[in-house]
């Protein structure tokens, strides 16, 4: 396997400030989506994405089998919730500037594929070693009550921190992991709730079931020391990240890709 | 013979999967690793792919169910083979033809999931289908074409029976490669329009237009980030709740004293005292007398929802528009707190760095027009919330009082409701307390 690259993408500022990102949490999963093609078509090294989300909803593979899901959508798109559809399982997780997202496209040659269990182990190790880093010993955990919940969940003494989630599509797996850092689970407790409850399948989350990087370590952290431990950590799990952008290619697919990853009020 | 695909170990421990989508469809021609469905378990979604080539004789799962591992999920087979399914008429003859066609012309599927996801994502650059060309080239080339960014369609085939070589693709990529290579043009495919193209380009200067004098003198100003935000919400406000205002005066006279004489105290503690402070604590104190005000609507369910907290959000203008920090429960805090959180989120919502907790979950918003003044305003309510108060710039007025005319210090309150759950009389009767307690602040001292 070649030298994995390395993309940052955390200035969420200039993005919002930029007029073509007025959509901003659809074009990075679009790019997201983006990405995870051209490893899969052997453009791109296997990749490591460190990304701050832009507001909204990220809503999984299965919530548009929800009963009143399409009332759910216009509800929250007439309240300026941006809706984003993601490829991977699991229930809508809200995205906010406050949570730092880790997406690991790994490409696969032949088989077998790594299997499921497999997969979330090797691919969530950068994190957990990033964590390790910042003296936080997270395991999976199923945390009754958290957003999303699975059993390759990171959680940190009975809490939940990272929601992961997976995808493998011929020629690539995808790992990704949404990290509230230094707030908004307010935030995913209400628009989460607040969707279900509208698309006719009301859940119950629990702020204690959850918790932030920051609340866990007692103390403040800046984004610097945070990507620092999530590089080095990624070094450690899967070898030396070579610091790159996304190509000319990735991102004009990703402007392709747009109109699939958005949810749209009206269909 | 027929092959049954099962539903495979995907990982130990895992003993069953939820069909999300099937990729192929009965009579569909399927070569060895192309994905046929795609199973979610624990928040993975995985494609399947197909261990064999054949024709799908038979999908035995639905979308949606959920499967055991060793489940028979498709039968894999020829056409014509034990296992198709029954079906009657001319719909079994369709499908026998469409799976006859596809294993003689074809040899691989003509559209694989990857290029139907293109096409769903991105449909312009695909010709209408009565004008696509049906490509006769092995896997094999298909592949190269892919790695080379060779669109297939494009190829003249040389190979027997027009079918496309390896050779034909490469010949082609290169030729791409020095620009001379331009995609055959179909005389029925679209000329892509000028928007389209713009869409999947990398942004370019637009061409500046010829000036007219008018347009000259025009500045198109996107709407968006924040002010999109506005414009949405305000939308919706307006399109949803039945506004009507309701506007009072108040003789501040008192409370202006009352401020005077705190001002030192607050001085000391380093907290800038404004008149909003009280103004939260006197609207705290009248929505607890009406409390169907500090509530939201929930018109999907038919519902009103009362809140029995008070979370107080205090509208700003801001160089970037309108933003509403919210005081998180008012109601516990002193007239010296109040000020100080009331200082602290108006300068973050300033200076860009507030928090987006820290803008949600008002339950009643104050928007205190302030030394703009004005007599009146017509507030947009501050959706689902029910109500919002509008405050006016405090003035020296003459006033009758005892029959004879007084200089006093007087302000306008002017007062939204949503008509649909707060009846006219309600509002005003809110206004007159809100009133009552600013006019005299020794009431207001029992809710410092």
């Amino acid at each position: 396997m070649s030298a994995w690259r390395l993309l940052l993408s955390l200035d969420i500022d200039a993005e919002a400030d930029d007029p073509t990102h007025h959509r901003p949490l659809a074009r990075q999963y679009a790019l997201e989506a983006a990405i995870a093609e051209a490893v899969a078509e052997g453009r791109a090294p296997p990749t490591v994405w460190i990304w701050r989300p832009a507001e909204g909803l990220a809503l999984g593979r299965f919530d548009s089998r929800l009963p009143r899901f399409r009332e759910a959508v216009r509800a929250l798109d007439a309240q300026g919730v941006e809706l984003v559809r993601r490829s991977s399982g699991g229930q809508a997780v809200w995205q906010s500037p406050e949570f730092v997202n880790v997406s690991v496209f790994a490409p696969v040659r032949g088989r077998p594929r790594p299997g499921v269990p497999e997969a979330y182990r090797r691919y969530t190790q950068g994190l957990v070693a990033a964590l390790a880093r910042l003296s936080l010993k997270a395991e999976f955990q199923h945390v009754e009550g958290a957003f999303c919940d699975g059993p390759y969940d990171l959680a940190v003494d009975g809490k939940k921190l990272v929601g992961t989630a997976q995808v493998q599509k011929r020629g690539v797996v995808l790992v990704h992991g949404t990290m509230p850092v230094w707030g908004g689970l307010e935030g995913m407790l209400y628009w989460v709730s607040r969707f279900y409850a509208l698309a006719g399948r009301p859940v119950r989350l629990e702020r204690d079931a959850m918790a932030t990087l920051r609340e866990l370590l007692g103390r403040d952290l800046s984004q610097d020391e945070l990507v620092e431990a999530l590089v080095l950590g990624h070094e450690e799990a899967l070898g030396p990240l070579v610091l790159e952008e996304p190509s000319e290619h990735e991102r004009v697919r990703a402007e392709a890709l747009l109109a699939h990853v958005r949810v749209q009020p009206d269909g | 013979m027929a092959f049954e695909f099962k539903l495979p170990d995907i990982g130990e421990g895992i003993h069953e999967g939820e069909i999300v989508r099937w990729l192929v469809k009965e009579g569909d021609r399927v070569e060895e690793d192309q994905p046929l469905v795609e199973v979610m378990t624990d928040k993975a979604t995985v494609e399947l792919p197909s261990p064999v080539a054949g024709t799908v004789l038979e999908i035995k799962a639905k979308e949606g169910e959920v499967v055991k591992v060793g489940s028979v999920l498709v039968v894999i087979g020829e056409a014509g083979e034990a296992g198709v399914p029954k079906r009657d008429g001319r719909e079994r003859e369709a499908a026998v033809a469409a799976a006859t066609a596809a294993s003689t012309a074809a040899p691989t599927p003509e559209k694989p999931e990857r290029e139907r996801a293109v096409e769903e994502a991105a449909p312009a650059p695909a010709p209408p289908p009565s004008t696509r060309k049906r490509v006769l080239a092995t896997p094999a080339t298909r592949r190269l074409a892919r790695e080379l960014g060779v669109d297939i369609t494009q190829v003249e085939g040389t190979g027997p029976g027009g079918r496309v070589t390896d050779e034909d693709v490469r010949r082609f990529a290169e030729r791409l490669k020095a620009g001379v290579a331009a995609p055959t043009p179909t005389p029925a495919a679209p000329t892509p329009k000028p928007e389209e193209k713009e869409k999947v380009e990398a942004p370019r200067p637009r061409p500046r237009p010829v000036p007219l004098r008018y347009e000259e003198l025009e500045e198109r100003v996107p709407i968006r980030g924040i002010r999109k935000r506005i414009s949405d919400h305000m939308r919706h406000a307006k399109a949803t709740a039945a506004h009507f205002t309701y506007v009072d005066e108040v003789d501040v006279t008192e409370l202006v004293k009352l401020r005077a004489e705190l001002l030192p105290l607050a001085e000391e503690q380093g907290v800038k005292l404004t008149y909003l402070p009280f103004i939260v604590k006197a609207t705290i104190g009248a929505l607890k007398k009406h409390p169907g005000l500090n509530a939201h609507v929930d018109y999907e369910k038919e519902e009103i929802i009362v809140k029995r907290y008070y979370h107080i959000g205090i509208a700003t203008a801001t160089d970037r528009g309108l933003i509403v920090p919210v005081v998180k429960d008012a109601d516990r805090l002193s007239v010296l707190e109040l000020a100080a959180e009331i200082q602290r989120l108006a300068q973050k919502a300033r200076d860009g760095t507030i928090e987006p907790d820290e803008i949600r979950g008002s339950t009643f918003t104050i928007t205190s027009l302030g030394p703009i003044g004005g007599l009146l305003a017509t507030p947009v309510i501050n959706t689902p919330e029910v109500a919002i108060l509008g405050v006016h710039e405090i003035k020296k007025r003459p006033v009758v009082m005892d029959n004879e005319i007084a200089i006093r210090d007087v302000m306008n309150l002017s007062c939204s409701f949503d008509h649909r759950v707060i009846d006219g009389h309600v509002g005003a009767a809110f206004v007159k307390d809100v009133k009552a307690l600013l006019e005299d602040p020794k009431k207001l001292l029992v809710h410092m």
